[in-house]
């Protein structure tokens, strides 16, 4: 039997990226993150993404606007790729057009992020 | 099996050079026009900040291509739109795979088994995403 809270804990967060448009991670044994993505952030949320920030506790990965508004991804980093995440510095992101072909890049630093308890 | 002869090798690297350079104008067409688009953008404020732009860009694609060829993805995660996507950069830049993809779903099912008691605990099967 599923219960409530399985179904309330799978839905993603209306406010998460991956509720908002087609996101993939992928990370490497070199610490390199590319996030690929179908949809411009500004066009979505209505501002630019500043930074990733990653908070090892508890896997939770942060996309945070220039703002300082903070968005979840949607569902927790993998725990195989959480050491690299950890380490890594910066994130490529690109924007796919169709699902095909890179229509831009950009560079965005990636932070650790404390847990508030 | 047969041994690579001098021209089998030569026809074999053409091939590969032709795929990557197929590829490349393939993925990076639109890119490319945004960049240099960029550049004229940025042509009006200063000089440094078209450097900086080009800078960011270039680095930005060199350190993607560059490093799809030299690294093995440890795993993907994400809605999944993109698996196809990398499966073809990684088919045609004789890159190390992504060997492992993890959707909402699967995150989802591994934190509940890991929430129950140890007893219960079987170890999940991250489902298979590389060599075909």
């Amino acid at each position: 039997m599923i219960s409530f809270n399985f179904l309330k804990k799978n839905k993603r967060p209306e406010s998460s990226v991956m509720a908002a448009m087609a996101i993939d991670i992928a990370v490497n044994d070199k610490a390199q993150i590319w996030v690929l993505h179908d949809r411009n952030f500004h066009d979505v949320f209505g501002e630019h993404i500043a930074h990733l920030e990653y908070h090892p506790q508890t896997g939770d990965l942060m996309f945070v606007s220039e703002n300082g508004m903070s968005r979840p991804l949607g569902m927790p980093v993998p725990e195989r790729t959480r050491p690299e995440i950890e380490k890594a510095a910066q994130a490529h992101f690109f924007l796919i057009r169709d699902k095909k072909a890179i229509a831009d890049c950009e560079i965005k630093p990636v932070r650790l992020g404390v847990n508030k308890t | 099996m047969a041994a690579i002869t001098t021209d089998e090798t030569a026809k074999e690297e053409d091939g590969y050079l032709g795929s990557i350079s197929g590829f490349l104008s393939r993925k990076w067409g639109d890119i490319t026009g945004k960049i240099w688009d960029g550049v004229g953008n940025a042509l009006g404020p200063t000089l440094d900040s078209v450097g900086n732009y080009i800078d960011t860009k270039i680095k930005g694609l060199l350190d993607f291509i560059f490093g799809f060829v030299k690294s093995n993805f440890i795993g993907m995660f994400g809605t999944g739109d993109f698996r196809n996507f990398m499966d073809e950069i990684c088919d045609n830049m004789h890159a190390g795979l992504v060997n492992a993809f993890v959707g909402a779903a699967d995150a989802q099912r591994i934190d509940e088994e890991n929430a129950a008691p140890k007893s219960a605990v079987v170890a999940p099967a991250e489902p298979a995403y590389g060599p075909r």
